[in-house]
């Protein structure tokens, strides 16, 4: 009997035997079986800024992990590995939820991240994980496209708390013809975790010739001061050649500085670049007196100034969770 | 052909029409699924945890 998953905008039809879209969610005998569960392929501690995320517990380490497959295939994809591999070929850990909050415990992280792949498509895993997460007084953090439809996005909201949304570019031909997938669902998921308190930061890669022109920074930046305000993180990521899209160069360290000029002009309180050392463009300054409240070095926080998450010379009260 | 037989044709035929109508709606009836079953084994490979390589900062980007 075929079945159909309706976790995600794609509603694969699946024959028996065979998987959806992601490869991870199979109808074996006519049931739809996520089948990672409790296999994550990656495991690691990351520092929160890896993620990225500069607005929630500066500072700390975060217990990652991911299982193999994803619903979108960008073609530029940098962990393409194993966010398309098929789960037959993978190699993964046994860790079932109760072991994901032992390992964080031991780790000593105070959050577990959802990360690498899309936590989207190894959704019942990541729910359940998140559960107990809480349970034993730690945060959840999803890194993730956003490529999830509303109902299940809903439930998980109850039990995460700061997630990290990849704003591939503001063009559905851009998702359609790079990544597989629609922008319009991605937009909701960022409308629908701010309207449920959750802490969102944006990312934005920006792919020369495919995303980088200012009118559609412009656009992105525009979109996101309207529908999340202006003090949503926004950062902006450098492109490398990965996958199937080695035939570009990497981005230009002037596109990325061209990028938040727009954004802080465009109003954006909070525009970072990533994947690049630069001390300017990773300091978080209040956005009324411009003071400096964190500076960092690549993932490395250096100094942390904010008192009960204020400016100390304004005291404006700065976006983010931050104990 | 009399109205009788006339009638028993339309009536043959339209009950082979309903057949072959709910034939085809029994085979693309899909049922579905708020979730996915939690599956009992992995189909790839497992291996144990290696404590060594967790603590270490993940290659992969985010």
């Amino acid at each position: 009997m075929i079945v159909q998953c309706d976790l995600c905008p794609k509603y694969c039809m699946i024959k028996p035997g065979e998987s959806g879209d992601c490869r991870i969610r199979v109808n074996i005998d006519g049931k739809l079986s996520a089948v990672t569960y409790g296999f994550p392929s990656a495991a690691h501690v990351d520092p929160i800024e890896k993620k990225p995320l500069n607005h929630f517990l500066p500072g700390s380490s975060i217990f990652s992990i991911a299982t193999v497959g994803c619903n979108l295939h960008c073609l530029n994809c940098q962990n393409w590995e194993i966010s398309q591999q098929d789960p037959v070929d993978a190699v993964a850990f046994d860790m079932a939820p109760s072991e994901v909050v032992a390992q964080a415990k031991r780790t000593e992280c105070v959050s577990v991240a959802y990360t690498y792949t899309d936590p989207s498509v190894y959704y019942e895993y990541a729910l359940d994980s998140c559960i107990q997460v809480r349970e034993a007084g730690l945060r959840n953090v999803l890194v993730t496209a956003g490529y999830l439809n509303e109902s299940p996005l809903r439930e998980l909201c109850k039990v995460v708390d700061a997630v990290t949304i990849d704003l591939k570019a503001m063009s559905d031909r851009f998702y359609r013809e790079i990544c597989g997938a629609t922008l319009a669902p991605v937009l909701n998921y960022f409308v629908v975790c701010k309207s449920l308190g959750v802490h969102v930061e944006a990312s934005n890669l920006l792919i020369p010739t495919l995303n980088d022109k200012d009118e559609e920074i412009e656009a992105l930046c525009r979109w996101i001061k309207e529908n999340l305000g202006c003090e949503t993180p926004l950062h902006f990521l450098q492109f490398f050649p990965y996958h199937r899209m080695r035939h570009l160069p990497p981005t230009p360290a002037s596109t990325l500085t061209k990028a938040r000029q727009i954004a802080m002009a465009v109003g954006l309180d909070y525009v970072y670049i990533g994947n690049l050392m630069d001390a300017e463009s990773s300091t978080t300054k209040c956005p009324t007196c411009r003071t400096v409240l964190i500076r960092r070095v690549g993932h490395q926080m250096l100094e942390n100034k904010l008192v009960e998450g204020c400016c100390p010379d304004c005291k404006k009260k700065i976006y983010g969770v931050w104990k | 052909m009399t109205r009788r037989q006339f009638i028993q044709i339309i009536a043959s035929v339209g009950i082979v029409c309903a057949a072959g109508v709910r034939w085809l709606a029994a085979k693309t009836d899909v049922p579905y699924f708020l979730g996915a079953l939690k599956a009992r084994t992995f189909p790839g490979r497992v291996r144990p945890l290696d404590d060594d390589e967790i603590r270490k900062e993940g290659k992969w980007q985010g």
